[in-house]
């Protein structure tokens, strides 16, 4: 009975043992990448994809690679955008990380010490500045924009003429957009749906005074007098009754839900869905710059895009097969199925004319969009974030709804935001 | 005489053989990990980055600096002290009904429903229902009302599971000794409290025991419902470490808070169980 407990405990142990050894190479392993006996070097390519057309997509743009670089082959993984950076951060810490790594701007300082910099070893030619701006940290360009985003103000078409509202246009002030929120708040429906994710509500705040919760050195400042002024503001659009406020912390896309569904007449959105908007609405949607505040229109911009992770084998090839998933062939196919927003400003054209040729009834709606999102470019911030973004995102979901309800004031909320996310930014 | 060594030897090879599979299986999912968590909340343990041994300061952040884990504690009791009672109370009292209905298993059937579809499921749905029957503010965005809507929509996706063990417990109560009661003039409330209540006292208590353990550990259900808000008014123990682990991406911290957990859990099993002795009755 004695020696019999003792070889299980002996069994035990040596599991664990051999657990903690295979557990433990992680962290400065040197996966993502193989050559094989001919030379040919593969790539392991991660990015998120939310269906099967999304995969067919990016298979396609792996296959250009090989194309340009016979010598190159890349292996694409999918996550879903919501299971993306958890993946990732999983594959870092275990030293399996892809050698090409897809990145969102608004994530991009909690990874900035993962990234390679492409300055000098990838083709930064012909994007647009506030796409390479919006993906650089510290002067160093850490990964190559394959899109660009500004938010918008999706406005519904029917309810301004049924209300007999002028609707929308470049120009338009903050006064006129709470005027025509008011009025077109009747019979259950709101005139504006809320937000507090960071670039719908953040935007528009920005767009007001130009308030900005970050510094541009990289620190939080929520409690800023600026800021305050604009949560004040922005809350004050829902003791008007003229905004819906969201049903809970977990709604996070609550504003442009509640617009397509028709519930809310103006949303701000990004410009990532002007065509799901146009497709999805029973209504004619309309777009606009987001109203003018004191300084102008404004808003921040954001950008996704490839980079390279540190610890790659294979740093040059991976530079290069960065180059062509960015690069015009690339943004022409991507363009032409209808993406994105080309970060590329040669082929920013193809995506307007996709957009229009998906339904020619809204080729005005689509000039509009696009004009709008242009407009935006010019008055655009990339909004830089730091490196405990993921929890000061959960902080301004928990906060923000109390100051919208009237439960607590915005001076309140946002010291709150403020020291809490001061640990870890 | 000789002893009999050859038999007991081979007996014990082949029990080796049987066992060795779980116990490694143990060994590596269990007890690894577990371990594991003990040595990584004795460091700064970042998901991304050096690691640094800090001692007890995970544990000390947790109960003096964190600014939600208390709250995030207190919230977790105040959401088991209503949902144990809630769900064993209407688990209860349903298995009785339908232990005298016509239609008992149909009744079965469609309470154990919610609690074998998927919860991410229910509480979306739960959510959808609860924004359409509005309110200003919606009872989810109300900082007074949303844990309760929380515990709501968890006695409803939970009870079913209760309901079938009693169900079988009220279903196995011995008629001789229910005949025995009634003969000596026991009805009603003292039938109940006196006989049936203490013939299915091991099903209240593993019942008891189970659904304390689960609710302590709540996570799905206001993740998905609130996402600990308003302010952190529904922001549980779990919540918290899934937040120090993948918000935070602090492993050490998030190893801290959930030996914390287990600590309490074990405490309050290890209560349940010397108070089991008192009421619970083991036919024998």
């Amino acid at each position: 009975m004695h020696m019999r407990r003792g070889v299980l405990l002996a069994l035990g142990l040596a599991g664990m043992m051999v657990t903690a050894a295979c557990g433990g190479g992680g962290g400065t392993g040197t996966s993502g990448g193989a050559r094989d006996t001919g030379g040919t070097v593969t790539l392991d390519w991660e990015m998120w994809a939310g269906s099967e057309d999304e995969k067919a997509q990016l298979d396609h743009l792996a296959a250009l690679v090989t194309q340009q670089h016979p010598t190159i082959k890349v292996n694409l993984r999918t996550a879903p955008f919501n299971d993306y950076f958890t993946k990732l951060q999983t594959e870092f810490a275990a030293g399996k990380q892809p050698c090409v790594v897809s990145m969102q701007s608004l994530r991009l300082s909690a990874y900035a010490d993962l990234l390679e910099p492409l300055d000098g070893k990838a083709d930064a030619q012909g994007f647009a500045p506030a796409a390479l701006e919006a993906l650089k940290l510290g002067g160093k360009q850490l990964a190559l924009p394959y899109d660009l985003a500004s938010m918008l103000l999706y406005y519904n078409k029917d309810a301004f003429t049924k209300a007999g509202v002028a609707e929308p246009k470049s120009g338009w002030t903050v006064a006129d957009f709470e005027q025509a929120a008011r009025k077109l708040s009747t019979g259950g429906k709101a005139g504006f749906g809320m937000s507090f994710a960071d670039l719908h509500a953040l935007s528009l705040m920005l767009s007001y005074n130009g308030a900005q919760p970050v510094t541009p050195d990289v620190k939080l400042q929520f409690d800023s007098r600026p800021m305050v002024d604009a949560l004040t503001w922005y809350a004050g659009l829902a003791t008007a009754k003229a905004a819906l406020v969201p049903a809970s912390s977990s709604d996070v896309g609550w504003g442009e839900t509640q617009f397509v569904n028709g519930n809310a007449m103006m949303a701000v959105d990004g410009s990532w869905n002007i065509g799901s908007a146009l497709k999805d609405a029973k209504f004619a949607v309309g777009f606009a710059p987001l109203p003018a505040g004191s300084g102008g229109s404004k808003t921040y911009l954001a950008a996704s895009g490839f980079g390279v992770a540190k610890g790659c084998p294979y740093p040059a090839e991976a530079a290069k097969a960065v180059s062509v998933l960015t690069g015009p062939d690339a943004q022409t196919y991507l363009a032409g199925q209808g993406r994105s927003f080309p970060s590329r400003t040669g082929q920013q054209a193809t995506y307007e004319e996709f957009l229009v040729k998906q339904d020619p009834r809204n080729a005005e709606a689509v000039r509009g969009a696009i004009a709008s999102v242009k407009d935006g470019l010019a008055g655009g911030v990339p909004l830089f974030t730091t490196k405990n973004w993921d929890s000061v995102g959960k902080l301004m979901a928990q906060y923000l709804i109390r100051v919208y309800t009237g439960d607590q004031s915005p001076k309140d909320a946002l010291a709150t935001i403020q020291q809490q996310s001061a640990r870890g930014q | 005489m000789k002893r009999p060594v050859r038999p007991r030897t081979t007996e014990q090879w082949s029990a080796l053989g049987f066992v060795t599979p779980s116990v490694l299986g143990l060994g590596l999912f269990t007890l690894f990990p577990v371990g594991m968590a003990v040595v990584m909340s004795f460091f700064q343990w970042p998901m991304l980055g050096t690691r640094e041994f800090v001692g007890l300061d995970n544990f000390r952040y947790l109960l003096g600096e964190d600014p939600d884990f208390l709250t995030a504690l207190r919230n977790t009791f105040v959401f088991t002290g209503l949902y144990v009672p809630l769900n064993i109370l209407l688990a209860l009292g349903l298995a009785f009904w339908i232990h005298r209905s016509r239609w008992a298993n149909l009744w079965r059937v469609l309470f154990f429903v919610p609690a074998i579809t998927p919860m991410v499921a229910n509480a979306v749905i739960w959510k959808l229902l609860l924004q359409a029957v509005g309110g200003e503010p919606n009872l989810l965005a109300d900082g007074r009302t949303a844990l309760l809507a929380v515990v709501a929509m968890s006695v409803w996706q939970g009870f079913g599971y209760n309901m079938i063990v009693f169900s079988a417990a009220v279903n196995e109560m011995s008629p001789s000794v229910l005949e025995a009661a009634s003969l000596d003039g026991a009805t009603g409330l003292r039938r109940l409290v006196s006989v049936q209540l203490p013939l299915i006292s091991p099903a209240l208590f593993f019942a008891a025991t189970m659904t304390m353990i689960n609710a302590l550990q709540v996570f799905t259900q206001p993740y998905i419902l609130t996402a600990g808000g308003p302010g952190n008014a529904t922001e549980t123990l779990v919540m918290n470490v899934y937040q120090a682990g993948f918000e935070s991406r602090d492993l050490g911290l998030a190893a801290a808070g959930a030996w914390l957990l287990f600590a309490i859990i074990l405490g309050v099993t290890a209560v349940q169980f010397v108070g089991q002795k008192r009421w619970v009755h083991y036919e024998s």
